[in-house]
């Protein structure tokens, strides 16, 4: 964790000084635009975590290892691509969750899918695009994406375990 | 509150009820000791994450995205749309009103579900927040059996939909 901090700080101050030497004050424009976001996803982000920490307590692990676990194979890859893909919500609140299933024992090859599953059929920005691109395009996109969240998974079986 | 807040304040309720029911106040203070220890765990990588998106936010502007992609097609549209889509910071509402302009400005289905998928699988402003979350060995993982995703997501949007146009918000079907 110190280190990915550490990374973090290094990046961050990177582009801070990216920032300045772009134009005068478009640094702090991007520390207050991000102070800002913070201060207005702090109670969502204060209400997952909380979420999370609870679905840890109660949630068996049993059910987690038989259901997404190690064994669970492509059956654990397909709900976890479903299960991603239903959840509408942001990062903010996805990541804690899976970051909980993570550490009461689903597999890595699950939670590939789980986290693609979410990035690509996210069912939360359908409304979006609806309104943007019409449902034309969304009923084109998912038929072109829906492969992939079991594809990641698959992959991330073959070549790295569960 | 938004309704998002509420569902899941209702959601994280329900299971602190149902944590105290299961295991009476030990295990809901366990679900509190857990929540409170990820949250301090977190807290300088959230800091850190929201400070990296915010600066991505001005020093990637919308309208450079727009000019980066405008008029670009075929497979070296697709190739920047994968890429500038991995720099587009922010949300949804930030992503899609640009996707609808370069769609105006003439992109084509591939390059658009190129960019999208660009957004959704590389999205580097998100990134500190899986590394954080999920460990560096899962994100870097995660990445390498998604790296061809955006690219094969964009020819196969040509190869099936190349002729598919689709609808811009107040122009109708074309």
């Amino acid at each position: 964790m110190t280190q990915t901090i550490t990374v973090l700080a290094v990046v961050a101050a990177m582009l801070t000084v990216a920032a300045r030497l772009r134009g005068p004050g478009l640094a702090t424009r991007g520390w207050v635009t991000a102070f800002h976001s913070l201060r207005r996803q702090l109670p969502l982000l204060i209400i997952a975590f909380t979420l999370a920490g609870y679905l840890e307590a109660v949630i068996p692990q049993s059910f987690i290892r038989s259901w997404m676990g190690a064994g669970a194979g492509i059956r654990g890859i397909l709900l976890g691509s479903v299960a991603g893909g239903l959840l509408p919500f942001g990062p903010y609140i996805v990541f804690p969750m899976g970051a909980t299933l993570q550490a009461s024992g689903a597999g890595t090859a699950t939670m590939v899918a789980f986290v693609t599953g979410w990035m690509m059929w996210s069912t939360g920005k359908l409304a979006f695009e609806f309104a943007t691109l019409g449902p034309g395009f969304t009923a084109r996109r998912m038929a072109v994406y829906l492969v992939f969240p079991p594809l990641a998974g698959l992959l991330a079986l073959l070549f790295f375990g569960n | 509150m938004k309704s998002a807040e509420r569902v899941l304040a209702l959601i994280a309720a329900g299971l602190a009820m149902l944590a105290y029911l299961r295991g009476g106040w030990g295990l809901w203070f366990k679900g509190l000791t857990n929540t409170a220890n990820a949250l301090t765990s977190a807290a300088w990588l959230l800091v850190l994450a929201f400070a990296i998106s915010g600066l991505m936010e001005v020093l990637v502007p919308p309208s450079t995205i727009r000019k980066w992609l405008g008029g670009e097609s075929g497979l070296r549209g697709m190739t920047m749309g994968c890429l500038v889509g991995a720099l587009t910071p922010g949300g949804p509402y930030v992503y899609y009103p640009i996707a609808l302009a370069l769609y105006r400005a003439g992109a084509g289905t591939g390059t658009l579900m190129a960019y999208i998928a660009g957004k959704a699988i590389w999205d580097l402003p998100r990134l500190p927040l899986e590394i954080g979350l999920f460990g560096t060995r899962f994100a870097v993982i995660r990445l390498t059996v998604t790296l061809f995703v955006p690219l094969a997501a964009g020819l196969l949007g040509n190869r099936f939909f190349g002729n598919f146009r689709a609808r811009a918000k107040e122009g109708g079907a074309s």
